[in-house]
């Protein structure tokens, strides 16, 4: 059987995702937390502690706007369908089921590129507001970058996870909200110390990357050290999940 | 190859048997499926669809397991409770659904515009679906099953929820197809749907077969079914009470509000002299006939007084 069925579910479905317009108010809400962050930076370097503590603060707040989005989007993509009855005619193309769901995966994996876009821009801004920052380690910033993306792909797989096993886009959000906000918080003030030790003891390994990217900044005299071991914790979390994800479905029955 | 094979099929659902033990095979035709709700119509229709999995027995679409890509694009599916994705206008859905079953952007084309005309949709072709009525959205569920040419139809409840003009609507699209020589398998609790469309119709009720045959042949296996003659009468006629004593045969008699209401044999000679005892005495009246559903609640009763529905080969 030909792929091509695949692309174009894949094709159809980010043009319909690309075109909602809750994805440009993300963007733009993305955009103005950025600048916010950035007019406070700019008033000039060494920042008073308060404002310091803002900026792995503001690092962890996109991440977590990024991520709450990305699950609206995965939930969408699965549980609002088995609520709209959209499921039920979408499993009676010819395409397996496994292909459906991985096509589904890869069109909220083509939106990862873009907020990683955003976050590039806004580090490279960064690292221009605070022209002589001597801390700021712009050679771990690609790492940065890639485990980032690995994190919002761990949230996408999750989020689809639990979109299969309870069905209702409402309580898979009020689930990720939940679990978001504990990982991304319940890790922020040791974050902001900017002890990476402490962050890796207390941030949860799905949020790890926030504690990366902060740990990154090095604004405190602890320098940062890329632990492999957590990203590639990471990765095989995310490939569980996936392939449970993907397993459900193909199984599960569509009654409603 | 036969479209569809059903054999020894059962679904059970929390310890409850949905669906007992039902066989049939459809190989031409339009072929109604009947039964209260709750019979197991939509259950049976989602595993030929492959939507559920069987607990026990065999199906086959076109030679294939259910929910295969080659079962899939033997199928144009209509489910009951039909979703759509209300910011799409009909030429967008019917667009990502031929592209999803393999067609080229140019047969997609011309394919939904061709389909969009022959279900009354051509100048709704740019509007939300959305805006739809329920009539609308069936007609473009029709549409989209059509798309893609398949060798059966799985209409579940195609009419129910319509109004008059949208079961009208409806109707003639599911005509136009039967005179295609489409296969049909098309579930309604209601056997006035089958009547004109199916050759064949089987009957669930609580997940057992009970009774297969055509409308008519269904008709004469039920001893003693009843059709119930409503008339209206547009001028008062004294004479009506020797109505039951000149034609022998009717089973009850009741004046009611405005007119009559005879219950009578299935026999259609009988209602022809009952019609022209009433012109013979120049009665001015409009009748309405319950002969469909009387027929259905009776071969229920049936089923019930028997007890355990039986299965009927």
């Amino acid at each position: 059987m030909s792929h091509r069925p695949v692309l174009r579910l894949v094709r159809s479905e980010l043009v319909q995702t690309l075109r909602r317009p809750s994805f440009s108010g993300f963007l733009f809400l993305l955009s103005i937390l950025m600048l916010f962050e950035m007019s406070l930076q700019n008033q000039g370097y060494p920042l008073p502690n308060p404002i310091k503590s803002i900026i792995p603060a503001s690092l962890v707040y996109s991440n977590f706007i990024s991520a709450l989005f990305l699950a609206y989007l995965a939930a969408s993509s699965i549980a609002k369908e088995y609520e709209d009855r959209t499921m039920n005619i979408l499993l009676t193309v010819p395409m397996g089921r496994s292909e459906v769901y991985t096509g589904k995966m890869a069109v909220l994996a083509c939106i990862v590129p873009i907020i990683i876009a955003f976050d590039s821009v806004y580090i490279l801004a960064l690292t221009a507001s605070f022209g002589a920052l001597p801390d700021i380690e712009l050679a771990l910033v690609p790492f940065e970058l890639v485990v980032s993306a690995m994190f919002f792909i761990s949230v996408i797989a999750l989020t689809m996870l639990l979109s299969v096993i309870l069905r209702s886009s409402s309580f898979v959000l009020i689930f990720m909200t939940i679990f978001l906000f504990l990982s991304a918080f319940l890790g922020l003030p040791v974050l902001s110390t900017g002890r990476y030790g402490y962050a890796l003891s207390y941030s949860s390994v799905f949020f790890m990357p926030a504690s990366v990217m902060v740990s990154a900044f090095r604004i405190t005299e602890t320098y940062c050290t890329v632990d492999w071991a957590l990203p590639a914790l990471q990765v095989i979390f995310t490939v569980v999940v996936i392939l449970l994800g993907t397993w459900l479905f193909r199984r599960s029955d569509v009654w409603g | 190859m036969e479209a569809l094979v059903v054999e020894n099929l059962t679904k059970r659902y929390d310890r409850d048997d949905v669906l007992k033990d039902v066989s049939f095979r459809v190989d031409s035709g339009a072929f109604g499926l009947i039964g209260p709700n709750g019979a197991g119509k939509t259950t049976l229709i989602k595993i030929i669809c492959g939507l559920l999995a069987p607990s026990s027995g065999r199906v086959l679409v076109d030679g294939h397991p259910p929910g295969s890509p080659v079962a899939n694009a033997a199928i144009g599916y209509l489910s009951e409770r039909q979703g759509y994705y209300e910011l799409q206008t009909p030429q967008e859905y019917l667009g990502l659904f031929g592209a999803l079953h393999g067609l080229s952007p140019a047969q997609t084309r011309e394919r939904t515009l061709e389909l969009l005309a022959k279900v009354g949709l051509a100048k709704k072709a740019q509007d939300r679906i959305s805006t739809f009525s329920r009539g609308m959205r069936q007609r473009l569920g029709i549409a989209r099953a059509m798309l893609h040419r398949p060798k059966l139809y799985l209409l579940d409840e195609p009419l129910s929820g319509l109004d008059p003009t949208g079961r009208k609507e409806v109707m003639k699209v599911l005509s136009g197809l039967r005179h295609e020589g489409s296969i049909i398998f098309l579930s309604s609790h209601e056997l006035k749907d089958m009547d004109t469309l199916c050759d064949q119709v089987l009957m669930l009720h609580n997940g057992k077969k009970i009774a297969r045959g055509n409308p008519d042949s269904l008709m004469s296996k039920i001893r003693g079914a009843r059709e119930v003659l409503s008339f209206n009468l547009h001028a008062p006629f004294s004479a009506l009470d020797r109505l039951p004593a000149e034609v022998p045969g009717i089973t009850k008699f009741e004046l009611v509000d405005g007119g009559f209401q005879l219950t009578i044999p299935h026999d259609p000679a009988l209602e022809r002299k009952i019609l022209k005892w009433l012109l013979d005495h120049f009665v001015e009246f409009s009748m309405k006939k319950h002969v469909i559903d009387s027929l259905y609640s009776q071969i229920l009763e049936d089923s019930s007084a028997a007890g355990e529905a039986e299965n009927v080969p």
